[in-house]
């Protein structure tokens, strides 16, 4: 049975919490039991908070533009903590080279490697990540 | 860490040489080669030759010009000296503009070897991996390559909780601007760091710079107030005002006032004007003489739009306040500014673009009228009140005051990753835009500023027919980031 807990917060060294504070309200306004744990969150923070929680979901937030060197590792750390199904999301600016972010596929191919459920661009709704949860948690509504 | 009580004091050769020695160069391997102080400010003498921030802002002012500002800043030497040059001879922004030059986020945070892998790995994928230049793990003479690669002032982009060796490094290259930013930097970028040793860190900062110009190389650092990108008028007032005499205590005289700005053409004025007046007002109170200031507008730091056309409106109107407003500095985001750091194409467009506003506009001034006084005049109320209680609980103490502030819980603004920061104000935007407190929290408001506020408010819920709310303040944070 899916707890419905969820972790969220900016990872990496990266300050801007605006995305992830805007997010978490939505979470909350759909029902989910979020633990928010604001910017500059190393990966160990969100493995040990979703152990703590018992959380369904861990969702980071990179608006900065390392996210890809933020994020490489994440899911290894999960599988240690033994969290191997938990979903991860990552969403925002998650890799700045516009060389990069032009290249969308590229990036989601990157994240998908990376271990990571989704991947979502900066123009997210939360309505949009609302539904997603609800699907891969196969919650009602 | 060292923390504790810090006051308003200026550092003494012998303090500021014993951290210099003890806790600044021995942070990276790079620090060594900046020992003589007196051999880097000789060099800097040289090398900013005909591109002193200082200067250049000084003259700007008194004639009544603009300054551009582009940003820019990716992992490796060659992209920065590249992208400099490109944007240089590509549009009309020499001489009057100024680099705005960043380090990376792994800089900022002293996460130098994490940089170091960043540099590695921008090499093998051909592309910056890092948001900005490492400029700590390059050290001074590559600093020095990218001074003599522009024909611009540079100003260094402060680091978040420690700038000291980056400072150091950009001083020594040449560049005539760092930040003098405590909490700016505290709200801003930092998650738990005291506001009494990041006032401590920032007055190693104000001093060194103070140093370099005393020995001839006039500097002008930057006091900003970027704050959450969402925060209200009198709070950027505050930021700027506190600073301004937190530096000047520091010897630093000329400071460039980077506003980040809501994007109300009136509000964003008001605010401006007033900051500027009351630096030079409380500044002199406090009996600092001869200390100058220029005033700056830096674009909207929410989200912006993902596409280029809402960005070039964003561009053009961040354009629009500075010129109506007189300020002299006028930094640019570029149409990038949604999805990633910018590109050397994005700011050269956005140069451009700015560069043409000023052509379209000329010497055009907001003319003065009502609405403008009475905006001006409740910002000011606002920011004497909290300055006031400040100077008063501080002891005459700017610093002690504004500790003593945040601990109290006056200081306050939304959604800052600061832990310290009390969280208890919630702001809207009224029915012409300009933001208002929908909740004040502990902050001294007067009680007709309140009620202005309110009434604000009022003319917003009836033209909407709604009551403003939490929902209203979620929607108003992404207001300019969402595509009809």
């Amino acid at each position: 049975m899916p707890s419905g807990n969820i972790v969220i917060g900016t990872i990496g060294s990266d300050a801007h919490m605006i995305g992830a504070w805007v997010l978490q309200k939505a979470l909350v306004g759909a029902g989910f039991n979020v633990t928010f744990l604001g910017a500059v969150v190393p990966q160990e923070e969100f493995v040990h908070a979703a152990i703590e929680t018992d959380a369904d979901a861990i969702l980071v937030s990179s608006m900065y533009g390392m996210g890809i060197l933020d994020c490489e590792g994440l899911r290894e750390k999960c599988i240690e903590a033994g969290l191997k199904d938990i979903l991860l999301y990552a969403g925002g600016n998650v890799a700045a080279p516009l060389e990069l972010d032009r290249n969308w596929p590229e990036i989601e191919k990157r994240f998908k490697a990376m271990g990571f459920d989704r991947v979502y661009r900066n123009t997210v709704t939360p309505a949009e990540v609302v539904a997603a949860l609800k699907s891969d948690l196969r919650l009602e509504g | 860490m060292v923390t504790g009580k810090v006051t308003n004091t200026r550092l003494s050769d012998d303090e500021f040489f014993r951290i210099r020695d003890e806790e600044v160069l021995p942070q990276w391997e790079t620090g060594k080669a900046i020992r003589d102080l007196d051999e880097c400010i000789a060099a800097a003498r040289e090398l900013s030759e005909g591109k002193n921030h200082a200067l250049r802002f000084l003259e700007a002012k008194r004639e009544g010009r603009h300054i551009l500002i582009p940003q820019f800043g990716r992992a490796l030497t060659e992209y920065m000296i590249e992208g400099i040059g490109f944007v240089e001879s590509e549009t009309a922004i020499v001489p009057d503009g100024a680099w705005n030059l960043y380090s990376d986020s792994y800089t900022r945070k002293q996460e130098f070897a994490k940089a170091a892998a960043g540099i590695e790995r921008s090499r093998k994928e051909g592309m910056s991996m890092l948001n900005g230049w490492p400029i700590v793990n390059f050290g001074v003479e590559e600093a020095r390559r990218i001074t003599r690669a522009s024909r611009l002032p540079l100003h260094f982009v402060t680091c978040d909780e420690d700038a000291r060796l980056a400072s150091e490094i950009a001083l020594a290259a040449g560049w005539t601007a760092n930040s003098v930013t405590s909490l700016q930097e505290c709200i801003s970028h930092s998650k738990t760091i005291t506001l009494e040793e990041e006032i401590r860190l920032m007055q190693y900062d104000a001093r060194l710079a103070a140093i370099y110009a005393e020995k001839g190389v006039p500097q002008c650092p930057w006091n900003t107030s970027h704050l959450t990108g969402y925060d209200i008028a009198g709070y950027h007032c505050f930021v700027h005002v506190t600073e301004a005499v937190l530096a000047a205590e520091q010897g630093v005289k000329c400071q460039f006032l980077s506003h980040g700005i809501n994007m109300n053409l009136l509000q964003d004025i008001a605010m401006i004007r007033v900051s500027e007046k009351l630096c030079y007002e409380y500044c002199q109170r406090l009996g600092y003489e001869g200390v100058e200031f220029i005033a700056g507008v830096f674009p909207f730091l929410g989200a912006w739009p993902p596409r280029d056309d809402e960005a070039n409106a964003m561009i053009a109107w961040n354009a629009v306040i500075p010129v109506l407003g007189g300020f002299p500095g006028m930094i640019l985001k570029c149409q990038d500014e949604a999805f990633a750091t910018p590109t050397k194409e994005g700011m050269a467009r956005s140069v451009r673009l700015a560069k043409h506003m000023l052509t379209l506009m000329g010497t055009q001034r907001l003319p003065d009228g009502e609405a403008l006084r009475t905006e001006e005049a409740m910002i000011e109320l606002e920011v004497r009140a909290m300055l006031d209680r400040c100077l008063e609980i501080g002891d005459g103490d700017m610093a002690v005051g504004l500790c003593r502030g945040v601990a109290a819980g006056w200081v306050d603004t939304m959604v800052t990753p600061w832990k310290h920061n009390p969280g208890k104000v919630l702001l809207v935007r009224d029915a012409e835009n300009a933001l208002r407190y929908l909740e004040s929290g502990a902050v001294p408001l007067p009680a007709e500023v309140r009620e202005y506020h309110r009434a604000k408010i009022a003319e917003r819920e009836a033209r909407e027919r709604r009551k403003a709310g939490l929902d209203m303040v979620v929607q108003d944070i992404q207001a300019f980031s969402t595509l009809p």
